[in-house]
């Protein structure tokens, strides 16, 4: 008898590694699965899924403030004929199961927390027409309420499950392909905005599990050796560096790379706290490829780091820049200029903080707002405090004091194209120095190479300069209570910050540009090298 | 290398995605959703995705007739 496929609707923005672990469980036991990314036009996913029958499509819920789409989705699919069985899966759809059903209908059920063994089962049962509704590890409706099932625990070896099922492999730069991978689930840590541990701690297991580096290395060896991949995107939670165990464990990484010859023909990248940076360890993981580290730095204030309870110092943060700088390992950073307890002195505390950690160019400045996932220490203050507005998909708060809002909606308004477009600056100056670090990785340097790093540094420094010093100067307008707020000043700032950023853009494009004729020029110099003249 | 690790790869036709992105992909940690509702309005997102989804088809077509020439060539 032919077995419906599986189907998945997924942000597919890099790789959705959930949805490729879940995938590949299910291809292990002859599940046909097929993957449609979310951001299709509802007709099209509707195209893709009604004539393959699926026996389940499951919806990958990575952001909470997607679920609005979700559901415009989900009710499309039902009304388009689509009679399956609907669940979905996620930290919010695991945290909040009664709110998710009960703001999409359509879903059948959710599998919470860890999917793999959950979904399989929930699968299996389907296909065999059996009684869905006692599987462990779900919620679904009973009699007009939700019913949780028992949690299932969390799966103890991570190496049991098969590596992630793929979507081919697309360019990093230069030819080179990219990847990303896990070398463990979850975080010890208690960050108060973030949902990471609340979603590791609910199911029994351990909060925090790692895979043994000789796993590790041989999917990155298979991915080299036989897609041709040579930039890796470790997506950990926070990659194991802490602690003895950590930097164990990051050692033992290190020579199994070396032990396979990969050591010098890879990159990669991961993510960490600031306070994890240690000179001994990240030097040899430099020697070993690490060319990125994401750091969540989060704030530059005493008070913002203590509310987000992040147990470090801002002096810990410029440790950490400090560091990598010194070993020329580029660093990307979260970093919240407002959270629930912002006033104007620490958003300009924060403003004084970004000139002196990248200032000097040595990564794009960003920012956001601190936003209230669901499950969060965060979130239960703003409960307690009366101050959580808005439904599932657009819970938001205020600032305590009505100016800040005025100065978070006057900085969303002036520079939501550089910090949220794909051309935007933001984006532009991390992907052109991810290409600056391939190149150095695999061409030879030289002279007019030096002179385009220098250049592009120097255009992320004075772009970084420009868009703290209008965050200032809106800072000052907003809090000064005897000004009335203009819109003819904002539309001022506005038409000045879209006239720099299409200057710094087009900067940084053409850098682009000429970085990826340098390689070119230089891969015809070897080819004829190799092969001679003619 | 280890013998029982094996990778899995999703054939063409088993999924579909919205554009291929082959050189820039978003930061999708910079962004939270105050700045993205402001992006852009819903009209020039769907017309920036029913451009993306014409190349697509165009290059498809063009993959097509590519592919029936080398035969016609071949032959």
């Amino acid at each position: 008898m032919r077995r419906h496929p599986v189907a998945f609707v997924a942000f597919e923005e890099q790789d959705n590694l959930g949805i490729g672990y879940l995938a590949s469980s299910l291809m292990a036991e002859n599940f046909d699965v097929r993957i449609v990314d979310f951001r299709l036009r509802e007709e099209k996913i509707l195209q893709f899924l009604l004539p393959i029958d699926p026996l389940l499509v499951g919806f990958s819920i990575i952001f909470q403030h997607h679920i609005q789409r979700f559901a415009e989705v989900i009710g499309r699919l039902r009304a388009g004929g689509l009679t399956c069985h609907f669940c979905s899966g996620g930290h919010y759809p695991s945290l909040r199961p009664e709110e998710l059903l009960a703001f999409i209908p359509e879903l059948d059920s959710v599998v919470l927390f860890e999917g793999e063994h959950t979904l399989l089962d929930l699968v299996r049962c389907l296909a065999e027409r059996g009684e869905w509704r006692s599987i462990k590890g779900i919620a679904h409706r009973e009699g007009g309420r939700v019913r949780v099932n028992p949690l299932r625990p969390l799966e103890r070896d991570l190496d049991l499950f098969p590596p992630p099922a793929r979507l081919p492999l697309r360019e990093y730069a230069f030819g080179r392909k990219f990847a990303t991978l896990l070398a463990g689930r979850g975080c010890v840590n208690h960050c108060s905005f973030c949902s990471i541990r609340e979603f590791y701690s609910r199911p029994p297991g351990p909060v925090k599990r790692v895979r043994r580096p000789e796993m590790v290395v041989s999917e990155m060896e298979l991915l080299y050796e036989r897609k041709n991949c040579s930039i890796f995107m470790f997506q950990d939670d926070d990659f194991p560096v802490a602690c003895d165990s950590g930097r164990l464990w990051a050692t033992r990484f290190c020579d199994q790379l070396a032990k396979k010859r990969l050591h010098n023909k890879i990159l990669w990248k991961i993510n960490c706290r600031p306070d994890e940076v240690d000179s001994g360890l990240f030097s040899q993981m430099k020697a070993h490829g690490l060319f990125l580290v994401y750091l969540g730095i989060e704030s530059g204030n005493d008070q913002g780091l203590r509310l987000m309870n992040k147990r470090f110092s801002p002096q810990a943060n410029f440790a950490a820049v400090k560091l990598l700088n010194e070993l020329e390992i580029l660093y990307d950073y979260g970093f919240m200029l407002f959270d629930p307890e912002s006033s104007f002195q620490s958003v300009e505390e924060n403003l004084d903080f970004l000139v002196e950690l990248c200032g000097d160019g040595s990564s794009p400045v960003t920012f956001c707002k601190m936003l209230p996932y669901a499950g969060t220490r965060i979130e239960r203050m703003l409960k307690e405090e009366g101050r959580l507005r808005g439904g599932p998909a657009s819970v938001d708060y205020d600032f305590n004091d009505p100016s800040l809002d005025d100065l978070y909606e006057w900085m969303a308004e002036c520079f939501s194209d550089w910090i949220g477009e794909r051309d935007g600056v933001l984006n532009l100056a991390r992907w052109i120095r991810y290409h600056i670090a391939v190149f150095r990785r695999f061409f030879p340097v030289d002279e007019r190479f030096m002179a385009l790093e220098r250049s592009v540094r120097s255009v992320i420094r004075d772009s970084n300069l420009f868009l703290i010093d209008t965050a200032r100067s809106l800072s000052r307008h907003c809090r000064n209570k005897s000004v009335r707020r203009s819109p003819h000043r904002l539309e001022a700032v506005r038409e000045t910050v879209t006239r720099r950023h299409h200057e710094y853009r087009d900067a940084l494009s053409r850098l682009l540009d000429e970085i990826e004729d340098m390689a070119h020029q230089s891969g015809k110099r070897s080819w004829s090298a190799r092969n001679g003249p003619g | 290398m280890d013998k029982e690790m094996k990778l899995r790869e999703m054939e063409p036709e088993a999924y579909a995605i919205s554009s291929p992105q082959n050189r820039i992909f978003k930061i999708l940690w910079a962004v939270d959703p105050a700045i993205l509702r402001r992006l852009k309005d819903e009209t020039v997102i769907n017309i920036a995705k029913i451009q993306l989804n014409h190349l697509a088809e165009v290059a498809s077509s063009e993959a097509k007739a590519l592919t029936e020439m080398a035969k016609v060539i071949g032959k």
